[in-house]
């Protein structure tokens, strides 16, 4: 018994043993943990000692959240007249939440993926076979764009598709289900055509990309509403929505019926014999407004990319995605401000009214013109070189028989210095800023780089680059007194609901010439329409005056031509100046090149325009006999460009 | 004494007038009798040995209180963190604090009513170690719910409960048993060896394999190292294979490094992530970065409680991500109080492991010790960025039912091994 005991107690022993063991190794591993959490507690300390103020500044800039943003509308771009040329009409867009759609579905008894697709198709004409498809591709998608800018009608009678109310009125939701709309603004020309490079086209991704819609994009984008989300000092999270702000409505100085005119003539004229281009700009000499600016070939804005009104569909064939962007380009550029060219003998008024300001003519002086002037070596022939010169001919015949010889004449009597300032002063060479982009400056002699056979080619406007509202500008401003107005295409600024938030008076930028030479040339200009080389311009009852131009393009052997008529009604009171150019018209090559096309269409223009206009017959005169009157004959210009 | 007498006589009476008393009937008679006694002796303490001490139910109210502060600050935790969403209280709180009411009744039972000793019987400790196991093996059937790419839910009519805690509770059960019943055994070293196969590799790998939980195989892997590394009489081993881990982890890191710097496509954004959490803030290390925001932007004392702005971007912020919370809303002074709470909790369960009047109760306290604080640390080495990022729950604090009705039945074993704590009059 005794030895029973003994065994008993010495195995009690042993246990003890071993639970002291244990028990010191649960205080081993108590400090370990207890270690471990200090250390922790350290790593805590130090994050926020030394990261603290970056963490809080992440945080802060964490805290607000745009969760929502509300297109804003953008501006209408509007003529004078209040026709709209472009604006937006709200859209939508069907989104289908994929990853929910299926998601449901797998929740529903009721087989929601299929009741939605037929739905979809159903209302939106999509092919079954290929919705399915998309959606097997897409099946984590939350954003599946599947029909674009639908109209507000066909998203109401989707909705009903997916609600309808039950017995006791409430609502409730059908097996079609996780579509919703996104709100999306599409930009409509309504007038298709009309003014395109002026106005200018609007895309999603980059904006305005052309004309008014690129210049006054900041105008017209609008500032987009959003809600933020952010959490306030009672720590509940608001919700806060900035209104939205819709774009401004851009008012031009286009008047829709000047441009609707002027734009149905470009068409006549180019549908019975094509040219490259052919534009026109129309502008209030009085203050600097375009009236119209057209240009051809055009295209539609609703669809600025498509070629096939140009190009028919074998040339489009042939060409290569770098031809089609290049021609794209081409039909893009607004002729009226981005081309330069040489303007021909429109430019005389300009060399006439320098002379005649600087006091080296006086009106009423001679110069037997020969029919051909040698300057610096080279023979410059006159339009009338064939007919054996003009003989002697007074300032004024000069201009009405569109003479060469007297205006290298007075070129060299102005010298090239004075000349060349003369030609900046009435702003050729330098960017006239009007509100249009891609401007060009044209190509003009310095005061210092100009020599005498420079002065002598460019007094009949050759060799000399220009673009068409520089040349209308300063021809404005030399039958207008010499005012020169800053041209501009945008009237005013309105808000959303018309309050004019700006507004572009007229800016009277310099005088070029003196009032008496302003009045000797508008008795010039008027002069060359009744009597000169612009006989056909003439419209019965109207005093209109003008001059016009037949330039020789570069690549001199090329015998390319641009003919061009600048004119103004009323001859002494004018109240619109037209400009139009047809840049290389049907059969110019050759010698046959004259200004016939042009003084046609200019006439075609003005007999519709100026009973519109308003303005007063006022020559009692009977009809211009323009049976007998001569055009103005092309003329080679020798190429003196190679100094 | 009057009938006490009536009868004895009455029995004389009868065996006299019966038959002729045998003396081995009556030894047998007394040995029947003191059998009955014994039995139902026996059955009276194995019941309920505290029962017994004419003092009551001892309890310990350090680790009881400390337990009901942790508890109350999870709950107030899980409603801050919650407060964005929209069915805060009637979803999230409400199911927290029903856990928490019906888990405090359920350990007060344990503590009470039942003797710990049950949970290290042979049959029972294997039959909870083996039904754990069935339970992870259910994942793979149709009862398995698949969240977020990993399936570590069993739907049983509506109820949802995560195996993990079962194989928990499991391993703590069978290895304190085996360990106990092995005693002097333990000395070898590949007993130790087996029982860490056994009881750690084979549950942590199922956990792996089956239900893509790294962070619990990790967990259960530990808890197997740590009650055994408890029992375990010596050091060297353990002191071998810590050196030898931290020897693999430093080579590992290193060659990770070098392959980093050497541009070799070393893949696995999860290590990426945990280095420069700042450029994978949209992908990978969101949860990382934001809870790192949240810690640095507390401060000292926090912005005040309920007043997180973290918490709005970090989706479940009541789940893994609770301490950040905490460290936002009450700040480097309120991190590090709950982190001494954790300490003086896993104090006192050590203190009661310590004391446990054998070797079953210190290996189930020991069990829970490792539990509790292996989670602990995991916990907060992930959010503070100081290990890769892997999903372990803060005990008592983070929102998860299961996990904190389990948490408090461990808790009711510790005290039930408490309150049977001899004095150390009667020592």
């Amino acid at each position: 018994m005794a030895d029973y005991e003994k065994i008993k107690e010495r195995k009690l022993k042993k246990k003890r043993m071993l639970l002291k063991k244990t028990g010191k190794k649960i205080q081993v591993m108590l400090v370990i943990v207890a270690l471990l959490l200090a250390g922790l507690g350290g790593r805590i300390f130090y994050i926020v000692y030394n990261r603290g103020d970056e963490y809080t500044q992440s945080v802060l800039n964490e805290q607000t959240q745009t969760n929502d943003t509300v297109l804003a509308k953008r501006g209408q771009i509007k003529t004078s007249d209040g026709t709209i040329l472009a604006y937006s009409e709200k859209m939508y867009n069907v989104i289908l939440d994929v990853a929910q759609l299926l998601s449901d579905d797998e929740e529903s008894e009721d087989n929601l993926t299929d009741d939605t697709i037929t739905a979809l198709c159903n209302s939106f004409g999509l092919d079954r076979a290929e919705l399915v498809a998309k959606i097997y591709d897409n099946q984590t998608s939350r954003y599946l764009k599947l029909v674009k800018e639908i109209s507000e009608e066909d998203m109401e009678s989707f909705k009903a598709l997916m609600s309808t109310t039950d017995s006791k009125g409430n609502k409730v939701d059908t097996t079609v289900v996780d579509v919703w709309f996104e709100e999306t603004y599409v930009r409509k020309y309504p007038n298709n055509n009309l003014a395109a490079d002026v106005v200018g086209f609007y895309s999603q991704n980059n904006g305005g990309e052309l004309g008014l819609e690129l210049q006054y994009n900041d105008y017209l984008t609008g500032v987009n509403g959003l809600s933020y989300s952010y959490v306030n000092d009672g720590l509940e999270i608001t919700n806060t929505t900035k209104e939205v702000t819709d774009g401004y409505n851009v008012v031009t100085t286009i008047d829709y019926n000047i441009q609707k005119i002027i734009e149905d003539h470009i068409i006549a004229y180019n549908q019975e014999s094509p040219s490259k281009n052919t534009a026109v700009v129309a502008m209030d000499p009085d203050t600097g407004e375009i009236l119209a600016m057209a240009s051809y070939p055009t295209f539609d804005l609703n669809n600025p990319r498509d070629l096939s009104g140009v190009y028919t569909e074998e040339e489009l064939a042939a060409m290569s995605d770098e031809d089609k962007t290049n021609a794209l380009y081409e039909l893009w550029t607004n002729f009226c401000v981005s081309e330069s060219y040489e303007p021909g003998s429109v430019f005389k008024p300009v060399t006439e009214a320098s002379a005649l300001d600087e006091g080296v003519v006086k009106d009423g002086d001679t110069y037997n013109c020969t029919g051909a002037e040698v300057v610096s070596n080279w023979t410059i022939k006159c339009h009338a070189y064939s007919l054996g010169g003009h003989g002697v001919i007074t300032l004024e015949q000069a201009l009405m028989e569109s003479c060469n010889p007297y205006m290298i004449n007075l070129a060299i009597k102005l010298g090239t210095t004075k000349f060349a300032q003369y030609v900046t002063m009435f702003g050729f060479g330098s960017l006239t800023g009007i509100d249009l982009p891609g401007e060009t400056s044209g190509i003009t002699y310095s005061a210092d780089s100009m020599t005498v056979i420079d002065a002598a080619t460019n007094s009949f406007g050759q060799n000399i680059n220009v673009n068409m509202i520089q040349m209308i500008s300063a021809y404005c401003s030399i039958i207008n007194d010499g005012n020169y107005y800053q041209p501009h295409i945008v009237k005013q600024i309105e808000d959303s609901s018309g309050n004019i938030v700006k507004s572009f008076d007229p800016v009277l930028v310099k005088q070029t010439c003196t009032v008496d030479t302003s009045k000797l040339l508008r008795q010039y200009l008027l002069a060359t329409v009744e009597e000169g080389t612009a006989k056909k311009v003439a419209v019965t009852g109207y005093s209109v005056a003008g001059k016009t131009g037949t330039a020789q393009k570069v690549n001199r052997d090329e015998r390319k031509w641009l003919i061009s008529f600048i004119g103004h009604v009323p001859a002494d009171d004018p109240e619109i100046a037209i400009y139009v150019i047809i840049d290389e018209p049907d059969g110019t090559t050759g010698s046959s090149g004259s200004s016939a096309d042009v003084l046609q269409l200019s006439h075609d223009i003005l007999e519709d325009l100026l009973p519109y206009l308003g303005i007063y017959e006022d020559l009692t005169a009977t009809d211009v006999d323009t049976s007998n009157s001569e055009d103005e004959l092309t003329v080679d210009v020798p190429d003196t460009s190679q100094n | 004494m009057e009938t006490n007498q009536r009868r004895q006589r009455s029995t004389i009476k009868q065996n006299t007038q019966n038959k002729k008393i045998s003396k081995r009937s009556v030894n047998r008679r007394a040995k029947k009798n003191k059998n009955n006694y014994m039995k139902a002796h026996r059955k009276k303490f194995s019941f309920r040995k505290s029962l017994s001490r004419s003092t009551g139910f001892y309890l310990d109210y350090s680790l009881m209180l400390i337990m009901i502060i942790l508890i109350g600050i999870g709950l107030v935790m899980v409603y801050s963190s919650s407060s964005t969403t929209t069915d805060s209280l009637k979803g999230v709180l409400k199911s927290q604090v029903i856990f928490a009411v019906f888990g405090l009744l359920m350990m007060m039972i344990v503590a009470r009513v039942l003797d710990y000793h049950i949970l290290t019987n042979k049959y029972v400790a294997r039959g909870l170690y083996i039904f754990s196991l069935i339970l992870v093996l259910l994942l793979l059937t149709p009862l398995g719910k698949n969240y977020n790419g990993a399936t570590r839910w069993i739907v049983i009519g509506g109820f949802n409960f995560m195996p993990v805690e079962f194989v928990k509770v499991g391993i703590i059960a069978a290895l304190a048993c085996r360990i106990s019943s092995l005693g002097e055994k333990m000395k070898y070293f590949r007993v130790v060896v087996w029982l860490i196969a056994w009881y750690g590799v084979v549950p942590a790998a199922m956990l792996y394999f089956i239900s893509n939980n790294l962070s619990s195989a990790i967990i259960i892997l530990g808890m197997a190292f740590l009650i055994t590394f408890v029992a375990y009489p010596g050091y060297k081993p353990y002191i071998a294979m810590f050196a030898g881990a931290t020897a693999f982890i430093s080579v590992a890191f290193s060659a990770i490094l070098s392959a980093i710097q050497k541009g070799d496509g070393f893949r696995s954004t999860r290590i990426l992530a945990w280095l420069h959490p700042e450029d994978y803030a949209d992908g990978e290390a969101y949860q990382t970065i934001h809870g790192l925001y949240a810690i640095g932007s507390g401060g000292l004392f926090g912005k005040g409680l309920g007043k997180s702005v973290v918490k709005l971007k970090l989706p479940e912020a009541y789940n893994d991500m609770i301490f950040t919370i905490i460290c936002e809303e009450l700040g480097l002074f309120g991190a590090l109080c709950v982190l001494i709470a954790f300490g003086v909790l896993l104090w006192r369960i050590a203190h009661v492991a310590r004391n446990a009047p054998d070797m079953q109760g210190a290996l189930l306290c020991a069990g829970v010790f490792s539990h509790i604080a292996l989670q602990v640390l995991v916990n907060i080495a992930v959010v503070t960025d100081t290990i890769p990022n892997t999903g372990v729950t803060l005990p008592f604090i983070s929102k998860g039912g299961t996990a904190l009705l389990i948490l408090l039945l461990e808790m009711g074993v510790v005290f039930n091994v408490s309150s049977q704590i001899k004095d150390e009059l009667n020592e």
